[in-house]
């Protein structure tokens, strides 16, 4: 081990770790780290003992670890104890086993009477607010039509979002000058709470959907247009280079660089907007609404009817990870290439 | 496309912004004063300003305007921290146990998208009209956001990273504290800016329980009576108080992650 | 949707009344009609329940619940309510200062002992000087937050010696049955609610009406319905005016109508009825009420109180003269009502 350290530091350092990669897959990884004392005395030894630093570590670390790794590939030598075997539990089991025990201590704080009922209403009443309200409606109204209504306005006001704010920011992160004079209302909009609002696009827009869907737009919005702007900016200027150096256009350069480069933090955006989104629709329906989840959840808040509460919290969070699931789903679809710059 | 980026226009970007500010200005005052627009639809910049500097000098509803602006901010403040620190911790430990990731995503999932006022009458049956259900409204707005950031930043530390710490037989807190924290800091300190924006949209939402003093009551009320100058008065120092905020997170993220995106 | 639009672009342009009533033809019934309404215990809900309304305006109702009379004025001056129903006239006060496109064509009660305050036995309260240092909750911007501040002002209380509470009536009773208000000023159900829950009445409704704290609620319609409908509102109107007449008559049956449609039990309907004075139209078109055409009634000078009150509160930046207030009273449709 007579390596020219301080010379080899920078420029092995990728080469080692790649090398490093390459030779000793996860599992040699773990039976390697019982003899770690003794590499590291390698190491440490190869290096010398002034301290220094941690990249000259690396690389004898490397070439040591890659001649085991090797070693181990042929026949496991004496003095490496394997990794102790553990009993696998997949890890959706913790998931369903969580949710299970807190619906049970919701069950059991509820029927032991600890928490008054006005305060907390056990499962049974939530199921049986459920199983009436699909048998008879909620005032006048289905818990389906209510959902759909919700739905629609959220993909009304998410859909115009995407379609106008995905376009703008894209052309907000090519173009200097439509940057400068747009940005500044992006971002003065994006941290603005929905409600502040609210009462405006009521009286330009009246009570209806359009208003609703309005405030779902330009909750979106300012997200979409930030993300997609930001992740124009974000790719590489050496792709474009180089891109235009074999003679693409810049319309080329645009649809198989930037493109491509800028849509994983586009989608993303897309998520992050609609979830804000999602959180808002409530706030759409607080004022003069006649139908959809949120006026069901404010009408029975001003009723005090918990149960209908908590069965309007379990559909609007079962909806907006239903959504959410489904936006992770096309996102692994369109941006397949995502975290592999 | 491109060639507007490589041949610099003339203008620099503020002056580019200026314009467009005073582009939206014009057209603003166009349509005030014509009388195309009457002013409890959209107050003129004089009535605009009128207002805010009414509400400066008088205050509104026996609160100077820096109480309610305070009030909110403490709020906000009080809600981000506890929800971004508890939720930065248990991202931290999902992103490093499997297991804990699996037992607490579902209830982080849940509540991410769900809407505050959903529960809001929840929030005063169990913990009153005080500041303890406003804050944690903004709490709870703030603690999934922060936590998914941790989880996917440790779980985006390069695998040879932790390999290498390993094999240098760092113990697992050695691995935490140098290794995982550093890589998953950017990610961390993204969270919680997005969870300050959370936050910072939920508190209107927070300040319809009860009271009257907050920035977020006062836009409502005002709208009540619509009162077009004050809620857009109130609009401009909520949203340039977001801005100033952002901007704060921003410094910070710089200061803290000078090694981001290396 | 394009009937909407075209009278808000008229209220746009400022001049709605005059440019509608030029231009559109009077029309006998309306393709629909948009009410905003407050789900309450009240004869209103009678002809809601048994479609009299619908049958009077000759045309399909879309009920639209409102939070308060402060909403019902942003859905007219959009465009998307045509009649208010029953609502307070704080907000109607305040409205007509701002100038919004709506008459008041009528009045449901004189709400007199039907909204006053309870307080919390336990907090021992025996006159107003003991509120000092007290927690008061009411919904901000309606007749119960007019009246409460009414009645801090003429004890020489301010807000700074009582912690005055912005809260919608259920936060109200959440908040009272964990014992985190010393008293509310609301009106029922919330208020025989929280009664029964450890309240006792304060009354203080008899000396504020005669300092000029008087409230009501009333029915407002959005000026260019008026002018292109007029025989719908009336229709309107004299349905309720039969939903009256029930009550007055019969009064378990309609009791009965009220409670199932505010979700209460027919006592409670009942015993809530009874506090409101409904007034019959025949004696609104008094002096003592909104007058006739010359001779016009005391409620414009209660309304033009309001609004200078709300200017002092700085709720509304200014209030018009007196004859501002009796020009938005109109009652032609009621004397057609009854006649």
């Amino acid at each position: 081990m007579e390596l020219p350290v301080r010379e080899a530091r920078l420029s092995t350092l990728p080469w080692a770790v790649s090398t490093m990669c390459r030779n000793a897959p996860r599992r040699v990884w773990g039976r390697l780290r019982g003899n770690s004392a003794a590499l590291r005395a390698r190491a440490a030894d190869a290096a010398g003992s002034d301290g220094t630093g941690i990249a000259e570590q690396l690389v004898m670390v490397t070439s040591a670890v890659s001649r085991q790794a090797d070693g181990i590939a042929v026949a496991a030598p004496p003095g490496l104890t394997p990794a102790r075997r553990q009993v696998r539990v997949p890890a959706a089991a913790f998931g369903v086993a969580s949710v299970a025990g807190m619906v049970l201590a919701w069950w059991a704080i509820s029927a032991s009477g600890a928490v008054p009922r006005d305060l907390l209403p056990s499962p049974a009443d939530v199921w049986a607010a459920g199983a009436e309200i699909l048998r008879d409606g909620y005032r006048g109204t289905t818990l389906w039509g209510n959902a759909l209504s919700t739905l629609g306005r959220l993909g009304a006001g998410f859909g115009l979002a995407v379609l106008a704010g995905v376009p703008l920011g894209l052309w907000m992160g090519v173009n200097r000058v439509t940057a400068a004079a747009l940005d500044w209302i992006v971002q003065f909009m994006r941290p603005l709470p929905p409600l502040s609002y609210m009462i405006l696009l009521i009286l330009w827009l009246g009570t209806g959907n359009g208003s609703k869907a309005a405030l779902l737009f330009l909750t979106a919005f300012p997200i979409i247009v930030a993300a997609s702007a930001a992740g124009v900016r974000g790719v590489k200027q050496q792709r474009i280079q180089a891109a235009r150096a074999l003679g693409a256009g810049p319309a080329q350069v645009f649809r198989h660089v930037v493109l491509p480069s800028a849509a994983p933090m586009v989608l993303t955006g897309l998520q992050v907007a609609l979830a804000a989104a999602f959180s808002t629709v409530v706030s759409a329906e607080l004022l003069a609404a006649t139908d959809g989840l949120g006026w069901m959840v404010i009408s029975a808040s001003h009723f005090l009817r918990n149960d209908v509460i908590v069965l309007c919290i379990l559909v609007l969070g079962g909806l907006g990870v239903t959504l959410a699931w489904l936006m992770r789903v096309l996102d692994r679809r369109l941006v397949h290439w995502r975290g592999r710059d | 496309m491109f060639r507007v980026r490589l041949t610099p226009r003339a203008l620099p970007s503020w002056a580019i912004g200026g314009l467009s500010a005073a582009l939206l200005l014009a057209l603003w005052i166009g349509v005030t004063s014509g009388g195309l627009v009457q002013d409890l639809f959209l107050p003129g910049p004089l009535d605009l300003w009128d207002g805010l500097t009414e509400l400066v000098q008088e205050g509104y509803k026996g609160r100077t305007i820096l109480e309610h602006m305070g009030m909110s901010l403490l709020r906000v403040g009080a809600g981000f921290l506890t929800g971004a620190a508890v939720g930065t911790l248990l991202g931290l430990g999902m992103g490093y146990a499997p297991r804990l990731d699996a037992a607490a995503s579902p209830f982080i999932e849940f509540l991410r998208p769900l809407p505050q006022l959903a529960y809001l009458v929840l929030l005063i049956v169990w913990l009153g009209i005080g500041e303890s259900s406003k804050i944690t409204m903004l709490f709870l707005a703030a603690l999934p956001v922060a936590a998914v950031a941790a989880r996917d930043g440790v779980r985006n530390v390069p695998p040879d990273r932790l390999q290498v710490a390993r094999a240098l037989g760092a113990s697992d807190w050695q691995v935490l504290r140098h290794v995982v924290l550093p890589s998953a800091l950017p990610e961390v300190l993204i969270g919680a800016r997005l969870a300050a924006g959370i936050v910072y949209g939920t508190l209107i939402a927070a300040e319809i329980i009860a009271g009257s003093n907050g920035i977020g009551w006062m836009i409502m009320d005002a709208g009540r009576f619509l009162r077009s100058d004050y809620v857009f008065a109130g609009i401009a120092m909520i949203g340039l108080a977001g801005i100033a905020i952002d901007r704060i997170l921003v410094w910070v993220e710089r200061r803290v992650v000078h090694w981001a995106g290396r | 949707m394009n009937n909407v639009k075209l009278t808000r672009r008229g209220a746009l342009l400022g001049a709605g009344a005059g440019v509608l009533a030029a231009r559109t033809v009077r029309a006998a019934a309306p393709p629909g009609v948009n009410i905003g309404f407050f789900t309450e215990t009240k004869p209103t809900m009678v002809a809601k329940n048994l479609g009299w309304f619908e049958e009077g305006a000759g045309a399909k109702l879309s009920w639209t619940e409102m939070g308060s009379g402060a909403d019902i004025n942003t859905a007219i001056t959009a465009g998307s309510c045509d009649i208010g129903l029953a609502t307070g006239s704080v907000a109607t006060a305040a409205g007509i200062s701002q100038g919004l496109p709506f008459q008041l064509v009528g009045i449901v009660d004189n709400i007199g002992p039907g909204e006053d305050m309870t307080v919390r036995t336990a907090a021992n309260i025996k006159s107003p000087a003991d509120f000092k240092g007290k927690k008061v909750a009411t919904p901000f911007g309606s007749t119960s937050h007019f009246r409460l501040l009414g009645f801090l002002k003429t004890n020489g209380l301010t807000q700074r010696d009582v912690t005055v509470l912005d809260m919608k009536a259920a936060a109200i009773q959440a908040a009272w049955s964990r014992g985190e208000i010393d008293a509310a000023y609301v009106w029922p159900p919330a208020r025989s609610k929280i009664a029964e829950n450890g309240g006792t009445p304060f009354k203080t409704w008899d000396t504020l009406e005669k300092a000029g704290y008087v409230i009501a609620d009333l029915i407002v319609v959005r000026t260019a319905f008026a002018q292109q409908y007029p025989d719908a509102v009336v229709g309107f109107l004299k349905a309720y005016d039969r939903a009256l007449a029930m009550w007055q008559d019969k009064p378990e049956e309609a009791a009965l109508i009220v409670a199932k449609e505010a979700g209460v039990t027919p006592a409670v309907a009942t015993a809530d009825m009874k506090e409101y004075d409904f007034v019959p139209f025949s004696q609104q078109a008094g002096p003592q009420w909104l007058g006739a055409p010359g001779t016009p009634g005391k409620f414009a000078s209660v309304l033009k109180n309001t609004a200078d009150f709300l200017v002092e509160q700085r709720s509304i930046r200014n209030a018009p003269g007196l004859d501002a207030f009796q020009k938005a009273i109109n009652t032609e449709f009621i004397r057609k009502a009854v006649g």
